[in-house]
């Protein structure tokens, strides 16, 4: 013990009192990214935010690029009517057209690729003093802009609503530019039972910003996103986008999810199916308009509780199915119906023993009287083996004959109100196994 | 080099300099911590970095009463066991109900017997469950109370996987102090 011995504890605290470890270079530039990062997300007053003077500085920048390049508003909103194409303006090829498809070019070229409002307004306005005023020509009934595409609902084709927009002139009516944008969506399928999952198909075309919301919360900024509808119900899915040409299109449609039924049913589990022996059967279901039960017997049953004879004892599948109106359905078997019971004990947790005197623990089956503790099984025992104590532990009582329970007496007096504890073991004929425990309460009634 | 105070007056400031200066100067330390609590390098360099944010970000509500280091090292831990709960069904769990002998004999040993590497060597190859326990226990100095809180454990679990760790442990010390002797004896 000179030595200089400790636990493993002091063994371990020592040693580790100072363990270092050295890290990996460069884990301080991970570090530090990460401080940047949490640094920028948290806004604090107390010290200078340099991100954040940058992110003000450059939205600032953003805005003010977007207000300067836009064209007028009050333009647009005043200007929006419609106009059936072929009495708003017609179009001629005129001199003033040839000038303005010069014109546009010219934009093109100097804005390459891109169709911005700001070319639309040099082409509107290059030639002549022409308000560059903006037409919406419809095919049909779709009205872009705060006009919700709220027609046809129906479910076989959402219709291909179009929108042209087209800057023209009040003068000659030339189109030096046409962006078609168009709204359009399918829904598959358009209705089924729930939870009903369904794949919308975007037509759309010079769409930016592509938003649906499913009508039920649900929401998506995918282009052509899959939602699954939990719950019943009727549910309006709204497309909105902004056009490329800076108007915010929507468009609706009605998605129907109906109510999938719950199949549950049970029957009288104890009884056998023999000749003339009815047997219930208890029809839990939810939601269910109609029911087909399968007997396993080849016979059927449209009823929603049958009353079932069987021909003889077997091993019977019963099935039931259930369906509503709108063909949603769900259905329930119960294989080996009423033949593979599950061997197993049971042992009361109460009984009121015989006060006049010991019983000697035999039983009768059918006697409902409670006077004996004894477990029920269903099953055949090869072994079996019941102990019962009492709270201090001492045993009072022993069996290893499943038709000799405890009368509630030791040592031939009877034990007071009480609770006791039980220990049951033994073996089934099938092999199987049991240890359980338990407490049971004595109870003293006349 | 900067001394404490002036670490931790820099970091309330979020100053960069001085938050260096704290890495360079604890992180090997820390590391160590860390090390023990997941037993891999990878993974004791996330919790390294977790706790370390945690420490600049949390610098103001350091008082001041009591050690800076096992400030740090308490932040350490319990982000060790953070990430012990976030990770724990990517570790392989070994079921070890079948160590169950107890050899009393050699339950004492000498520090100079063993080096820190093999201690860790040793705590390194315990369960994930086992090595939590343990180095909360006998090296932090944690109650098996306050462990089963942390851990979200039972206080008997606690109980029973430090002395499962434990024995472990110690047959592991036994065998390196036999190799140990028998090397010694040799050299004689």
């Amino acid at each position: 013990m000179d030595r200089n011995d400790r636990n493993i504890e002091d063994l371990f605290r020592t040693l580790f009192d100072q363990f270092a470890v050295n890290p990996t270079p460069g884990l301080w530039n991970k570090i530090q990214a990460k401080i940047s990062w949490k640094q920028f997300l948290s806004f604090g007053l107390n010290f200078f935010n340099v991100y954040y003077l940058a992110l003000i500085v450059a939205l600032a920048g953003a805005g003010t690029y977007l207000m300067l390049n836009r064209p007028i508003p009050q333009g647009i909103t005043e200007n929006i009517e419609i106009i059936p194409s072929s009495q708003a303006i017609q179009p001629e090829p005129t001199h003033d057209q040839v000038i303005s498809r010069q014109g546009q070019i010219a934009a093109v070229e100097k804005a390459p690729g891109s169709i911005e409002p700001a070319s639309v307004k040099n082409v509107g306005t290059k030639p002549a003093s022409r308000a560059a005023s903006r037409t919406y020509v419809s095919d049909d009934k779709t009205l872009p802009k705060k006009i919700l595409a709220n027609q046809e609902q129906g479910p076989e084709t959402t219709g291909t609503p179009e929108a042209k927009v087209a800057s023209s002139e009040t003068a000659s009516g030339a189109e030096p530019e046409t962006i078609r944008v168009r709204i359009d969506f399918k829904a598959n399928p358009q209705s089924g039972c729930s939870p009903l999952a369904v794949n919308f198909q975007n037509f759309s075309e010079n769409a930016t910003g592509t938003s649906w919301n499913f009508g039920d919360g649900g929401n998506s900024d995918e282009t052509n996103p899959s939602y699954v509808f939990d719950e019943p119900g009727e549910f309006l899915v709204t497309l909105k986008f902004i056009g490329e040409d800076g108007v915010e299109y929507s468009r609706q449609q009605t998605i129907q999810v109906y109510q999938t039924p719950k199949a549950l049913f049970e029957f009288d589990e104890d009884l056998k199916p023999a000749k003339n022996q009815p047997i219930n059967f208890y029809n839990y279901s939810r939601g269910g308009d109609y029911y087909e039960w399968d007997f396993g017997d080849k016979q059927r049953s449209g009823s929603q509780e049958p009353i079932h004879f069987y021909k003889e004892t077997g091993n019977y599948h019963v099935k039931l199915k259930v369906w509503t109106d709108h063909q949603c359905y769900d259905s329930m078997v119960v294989f080996n119906a009423f033949t593979t019971q599950e061997q197993n004990i049971k042992v009361p947790n109460a009984f009121t023993p015989n006060l006049n005197g010991p019983t000697g623990g035999y039983y009768d089956v059918n006697d409902y009287k409670n006077t004996v503790f004894h477990p029920v099984t269903n099953g055949e025992l090869v072994e079996f083996q019941l102990k019962v104590f009492n709270r201090k532990g001492v045993l009072l009582f022993e069996s290893n004959d499943i038709s000799i329970g405890w009368d509630g007496y030791y040592s031939e007096q009877l034990v007071k109100q009480d609770v006791y504890i039980w220990k049951v073991r033994g073996k089934f004929i099938n092999g199987k196994t049991f240890v359980e425990s338990g407490d049971v309460t004595l109870i003293k009634q006349n | 080099m900067l001394d404490e105070k002036e670490i931790i007056e820099g970091c309330c400031r979020h100053d960069r300099k001085a938050q260096k200066a704290l890495y360079e100067k604890y992180a090997s330390i820390l590391l160590g911590i860390c090390i023990r609590y997941s037993g891999r390098r990878d993974e004791a360099e996330d919790i390294l970095q977790d706790g370390l944010i945690k420490v600049y970000f949390k610098i103001k509500d350091f008082t001041g009463k009591g050690s800076f280091t096992n400030w740090m090292k308490k932040i350490m831990v319990n982000t060790a066991i953070t990430h012990y709960h976030k990770n724990l069904k990517h570790h392989y769990h070994q079921d070890i109900d079948d160590v169950r002998e107890m050899d009393i004999e050699g339950s004492l040993f000498d520090t100079a017997d063993f080096t820190r590497e093999e201690l860790f060597g040793i705590i390194k190859e315990l369960p994930q469950g086992y090595r939590m326990v343990f180095n909360l226990y006998a090296v932090e100095g944690y109650k098996h109370k306050e462990i089963a809180t942390l851990l979200k454990i039972d206080v008997n679990t606690s109980k029973s996987q430090y002395s499962r760790a434990r024995s472990m442990i110690r047959k592991k010390l036994n065998s390196l102090k036999k190799i140990a002797e028998k090397v010694d004896g040799q050299e004689r």
